[in-house]
Order: structure tokens, then sequence, then C-alpha cells
């Protein structure tokens, strides 16, 4: 035992509560993944509002119109002249549209 | 911020992710690690293709490594001398630059993606202490397929959920850190209290 820092125990002590800590909180957020509502922003493209929402890319393509991939809400709100708040609220109301 | 930083995602593709891994090389704060997850959400939407999203964040991190090694072995050196030369850190920086030197693969590898924030600053140490540039590359290469591999194929998988996913794998990264850190502590500790035969 002979020369052992004295900073040593409690820097093990410090790591087991960190190692035990972060488990925790990785396993609490890992099994509440998808349950929080899900949120339609402007930076998601029809595509990923598609997957996000669990919509088919037909129903989306319905409400937003067909776009080249690649183009977000946003963009799709400028070039029609219908504001993002408005393009998520018909989404919004399409929710639970496919089985 | 980040909503800016993921609509430049799918609209300018391959390039954001460039920069994004290379600044991040270069210790720049910068939401690399969603940006990933944003990558491979959209090649899973069809809105990006992987050979664009993996290939750019891949050479932008490996570029970001090589400038981040270069700066320490150019620039590091007077500094690196300097430490060397003081009485109290000398003895200090020698010894951490020998366990850098002996354990250098796995220190690269592991800072590439395990724990990614002291990815910048063992680019520098690497470059400062003149690990050998082969070997040093070797490992940079082999961390970043993993860092790029691991984030770009877990936002394809969960990639509706980024923000729950990035946070649920910052977390097991951590974790995964601390019992290793704990391991070594407890392996010292052990070894200090074997008596001696």
């Amino acid at each position: 035992m002979s020369g052992r820092p004295r900073w040593l125990l409690p820097a093990f002590g410090l790591s087991v509560l960190l190692a035990i800590a972060a488990t925790t909180a990785a396993v609490r957020h890992g099994s509440r993944i998808g349950d929080a509502p899900a949120e339609v922003e402007g930076w998601m493209t029809p595509g990923y509002i598609a997957d996000y929402l669990a919509l088919s890319p037909a129903t989306i393509d319905e409400v937003l119109g067909r776009y080249p991939p690649g183009t977000t809400l946003d963009e799709i709100a400028a070039a029609s002249g219908v504001p993002v708040a408005t393009l998520v609220a018909w989404i919004d109301a399409r929710r639970g549209a496919d089985p | 911020m980040i909503e800016t930083a993921l609509g430049l995602v799918p609209t300018h593709g391959g390039a954001v992710l460039f920069l994004a891994t290379f600044l991040s090389c270069l210790a720049l704060p910068i939401p690399t690690s969603v940006l990933l997850l944003a990558g491979g959400a959209f090649v899973a939407t069809g809105d990006l293709d992987l050979a664009t999203v993996a290939g750019s964040a891949y050479a932008g991190a490996i570029l970001g490594d090589q400038v981040g090694y270069a700066a320490g072995r150019i620039g590091g050196q007077r500094l690196w001398a300097r430490l060397l030369a003081r009485p109290r850190s000398g003895p200090l920086a020698r010894r951490a630059g020998e366990r850098l030197h002996r354990r250098a693969w796995l220190t690269v590898f592991l800072s590439r993606w395990l724990v990614s924030a002291l990815g910048p600053w063992v680019n520098l140490a690497a470059g400062t202490t003149r690990v050998g540039w082969r070997s040093y590359t070797g490992a940079s290469l082999a961390g970043e397929a993993v860092w790029v591999a691991l984030y770009v194929g877990l936002g394809h998988a969960f990639g509706g959920r980024l923000e729950d996913v990035g946070t649920t794998v910052a977390w097991a990264l951590i974790a995964i850190c601390a019992v290793a850190v704990a391991f070594g502590l407890g392996r010292t500790l052990s070894q200090r209290f074997t008596p001696a035969a």
C-alpha cells in the first residue's frame, strides 16, 4: 500500500458514481426514445416528416405537393408563400391518417 | 442555432458535413454528432445518398486531424521544449509524452469516437511530442471510420428521433469512459493494496 496517492481512492469512487449515473441516464433516455410528442420543424424535409410521423410519403405529398429530395419545410414555405406554421398545421391535421 | 445547422444538411449535404467534421477536429464547438445523425436520417429518407454523407464527413475529419497534427508538429515544438525545460512541469510533461508514445495508436483511435471531446487536443499533443505520422494516421483513419459509421448508422436507424438518440449515445459513451477509468483506477488500487511477497 506504500506510496498510494491520496487522490486515488476518491477518484475511483467518483468514477464508479459517474459510471452508475451515466449508465442510468443512458438506459432512461434510451427507453424513452419516441415517447415525447413529435413536433414538425422547418428544417425537416417531406421524407423526414413522413418517417417522423409514421405517415406514407404519398400522404405528405398530398399536403405539401412534390418537391425534389433535400427540400426543407422552410424552403417549401418560401416557394409556396404559405407560412411554415400553416404547413405544420396542415400536416398535423393528417396525423394518424395512415394505418 | 441547431435547427439552422440541421436545415443546412439536406440542402447542402456533403459540404456542410465536410466542414463540420473538419472544424470540430480543430476544437471548434460544432454539434457535429447531431449533424452526422441527421446525415444518416436524410440518407434513410432518400434526401441524401450514403456515399456523399459518409465520404464527406470522413474526408473532413481526416483532413482536420492532419491539420491538427501538423499544427502541433510545426507550432508546438517551442512550447514543448519550454515545458520540458521547466523544473516543475518538466518531469510531468516528459512522463505524459512517454505515455502518449507508448499508447499512441490506442489513444488516437479512442479519442476519435469514444472520448471525441479530447480529439483535437490529442492531435496537437501527438504532433508536438512527435508521435510517428504513420502510426498517428493509421489510428486516425480507423477511429474516424468508427465515428462516422456509428453516428451515420444510428441516424439511419433512428433518424426520426435525433435528439433522443444523440442524448442516449452521449450518455452511453460517458458511461463506457467512466467504467474504463474506474476499472483502471481499481486495478491500480488493488495492486497498491497487495502486500509485497
